[in-house]
């Protein structure tokens, strides 16, 4: 799972090293466009659709608690 | 429509909008800084109609509106309701060219017309060409500039598609040392409004007054910014679509078109941009 996200984080800003970051919001790789977009292709991929009260920048921040609200949705690993 | 006293009611009711939403439609990203700014002036209203909650900022003379909403149906129910006010309202519509015109055309469909469309823009990395430091002429703005600035902004800029900041807000974006400004002969001859947020940065506004035009002003405001954003590795900014020659430049400085646009619409007809 974690390498399906950092694929699909690539496909939408692709400039951008995600394994270098800790915090992807608060190094200004993903915006809240961004987070639209991504929560978009997860929702697509995994055959799901995220809870509105997730969508919330924390929640985008890293691989792990994006992998953690994917879990809390439903999504298969 | 309630007066909203404290920034905890509101990110309360977008909780509760939020949750159990599957198609959650927003144009309202919460800065809990800039809320508490608003709701300490008496400037936020708000208003939830058919499940969805609308919030009123208060600008000069209209009312910018701000929506969160569960589903599109409960949106255009909200706008039915809210299109035949007296006011002007003014909201926007963010989102991709391509999949958006959805969302474009239900605002079109309940009551709210089109007034511009900005589009973004964006560049990767700084570029060819030493920014080495500020260049000739160019210094951070200073807090007495924001009175002129903005008198500027509001001499040159549209109040509804381009949000003119007031007096306050711009002195506290050159606190921060966001602002940048080319004088000559002791006038603003341009300025360029930018925010630095980790690896991308945000180009808000690049002003050239017009009787300093071709004379390298923008060009210097420019190469300054790049100079003072050299650790970003993203660049971005909207730009309103029918100012052809702007984006003309910006294309010279690398930019290219991301696919997101923002579409301004008002609920008053007979409001047109340039008019």
């Amino acid at each position: 799972m974690e390498n399906k996200i950092l694929d699909l984080l690539k496909g939408i800003r692709p400039e951008f090293d995600f394994q270098a970051s800790s915090d992807f919001v608060e190094d200004g790789m993903l915006d809240s466009f961004d987070i639209v977009t991504l929560v978009d292709e997860l929702d697509r991929h995994y055959g799901i659709s995220i809870d509105g009260i997730d969508i919330v920048p924390e929640n985008f921040a890293s691989v792990g608690a994006i992998r953690a609200v994917l879990l809390k949705n439903g999504a298969r690993e | 429509m309630d007066l909203i006293t404290s920034p905890r009611s509101v990110l309360e009711e977008i909780e509760a909008v939020k949750r159990g939403s599957r198609s959650l439609l927003t144009n309202y990203y919460p800065n809990e800084e800039l809320l508490a700014r608003w709701i300490g002036a008496g400037d936020l209203s708000w208003e939830r109609i058919a499940g969805t909650t609308f919030l009123f900022k208060r600008e000069e003379d209209f009312l910018r509106l701000l929506y969160v909403s569960p589903s599109s149906e409960a949106l255009g129910t909200g706008l039915d309701a809210l299109a035949g006010r007296s006011e002007i309202l003014v909201t926007e519509v963010i989102a991709k060219a391509a999949s958006g015109r959805a969302l474009f055309d239900l605002v079109g469909r309940h009551g709210f017309h089109p007034y511009a469309t900005l589009v973004r823009l964006s560049r990767t990395g700084l570029p060819a060409g030493s920014f080495a430091g500020l260049a000739e002429g160019v210094r951070l703005a200073a807090a007495a500039d924001a009175p002129r600035i903005h008198r500027l902004l509001i001499e040159h800029f549209d109040r509804f598609a381009e949000q003119i900041q007031s007096s306050g807000e711009i002195g506290r974006e050159i606190g921060a040392e966001r602002i940048l400004v080319c004088e000559s002969d002791g006038q603003i001859a341009g300025f360029l409004h930018f925010e630095l947020s980790g690896l991308t940065s945000h180009l808000r506004r690049w002003f050239v007054h017009p009787r300093f035009r071709d004379l390298h002003v923008g060009s210097k405001l420019l190469g300054s910014y790049f100079f003072l954003s050299g650790k970003a590795s993203r660049f971005i900014l909207w730009v309103l679509q029918s100012n052809e020659n702007a984006i003309k430049r910006y294309i010279h400085f690398g930019y290219q078109e991301d696919g997101l646009h923002d579409g301004i619409f008002s609920n008053k007809e007979q409001m047109r941009y340039g008019e």
